[in-house]
């Protein structure tokens, strides 16, 4: 089971350094040192050349990031901020993970909030941006969605708040958290003109 | 509806897999709510789904990187992947690696609606 888990992986192109399995499935490498004493012994029963394995991570890695120069990170910033991309890190390590990489790497800038001031972008008002969107109220999908299920999933968009409550806990749950109660979620729902869109 | 589907819903956002999980029980699927890749690898070692619908980007491993793993398992659900960052790059491998379909975020329950048919058609 351990060594056809390791093979499946292996097929599917990941990467099978310890950390990166481990992070990925704790089990399969806490398994694997149970059965076969070390993650790369049972790699290498797997039909696995745990030293190549090593090699090309390593590799990767460093292409990854000598792609890069100051030049071009710096470019890319100016072109994200153009594009109005939000640019706190925590976004940009998610959206642009070779940009982030890079620019977080001790051969360039290592920190990303350096790399923006360099670029020309004021990093303050980026790390305002977050404080004020902590504050703001959130959720304006899922309060979407909560309006679409009132109206086109529950049989009828007129259940009480009781009804929800004991019915659909968690429609009912979130509703209130979003629109305060059950009722204003449903005014809100009734009143909603996308209702009269056939188009939805 | 044409018919009650086993669901596995990943996503690392709570708040919105506990009003999906909730819309889709409402009409008549059986849920099951993991927050990541992993965690979605594990409970479709344990149990077969109908279709997958997983959030694209989410820590540790992401959609398109369980996708991969899915693909090599016994067990070949359909897989709807979800996303808020839609590239033409991403969508281009999400379907190389075999998903089915490719919601983008925020979407209207009635093209959830229609994906899981199309899913299970």
């Amino acid at each position: 089971m351990v060594v056809e888990q390791i093979r499946a992986l292996h097929a599917a192109g990941q990467d099978l350094r310890h950390g990166e399995v481990q992070q990925l499935n704790p089990r399969l490498t806490s398994a694997a040192v149970r059965y076969f004493g070390s993650w790369k012994h049972a790699a290498t029963v797997a039909g696995i050349d745990y030293e190549q394995v090593e090699k090309r991570s390593e590799r990767a890695r460093i292409e990854k990031i000598t792609k890069w120069s100051n030049e071009r990170i710096l470019e890319r910033i100016r072109e994200l901020a153009a594009m109005g991309e939000d640019l706190r890190s925590i976004i940009i390590r998610n959206k642009y993970p070779s940009l982030f990489s890079a620019t977080t790497s001790r051969r360039y800038f290592g920190s990303w909030g350096l790399a923006v001031k360099e670029a020309g972008v004021n990093y303050e008002s980026i790390k305002g941006r977050r404080r004020k969107r902590r504050g703001a109220p959130r959720g304006g999908w899922q309060r979407e969605l909560i309006l679409e299920a009132i109206m086109d999933v529950l049989p009828s968009p007129d259940i009480s708040a009781r009804r929800a409550r004991r019915l659909h806990p968690d429609l009912y749950e979130e509703a209130v958290k979003g629109f305060g109660s059950w009722k204003a979620a449903r005014a809100t729902a009734l009143k909603d003109p996308r209702k009269d869109d056939p188009a939805g | 509806m044409s018919r009650a589907l086993s669901i596995l819903l990943v996503d690392d956002d709570r708040k919105l897999v506990k009003v999906l999980t909730s819309i889709l029980e409402i009409q008549g699927h059986r849920v099951t709510a993991v927050y990541s890749g992993n965690a979605a690898l594990e409970a479709l070692n344990k149990s077969s789904y109908d279709v997958v619908l997983a959030d694209l980007r989410m820590p540790r491993m992401d959609g398109l990187r369980m996708l991969r793993t899915v693909g090599f398992s016994k067990q070949r659900p359909k897989v709807i992947i979800m996303t808020a960052y839609a590239t033409p790059e991403t969508q281009s491998k999400a379907k190389d690696f075999g998903a089915f379909e490719y919601l983008e975020k925020p979407f209207k329950l009635a093209q959830l609606r229609q994906a899981l048919d199309r899913a299970t058609a």
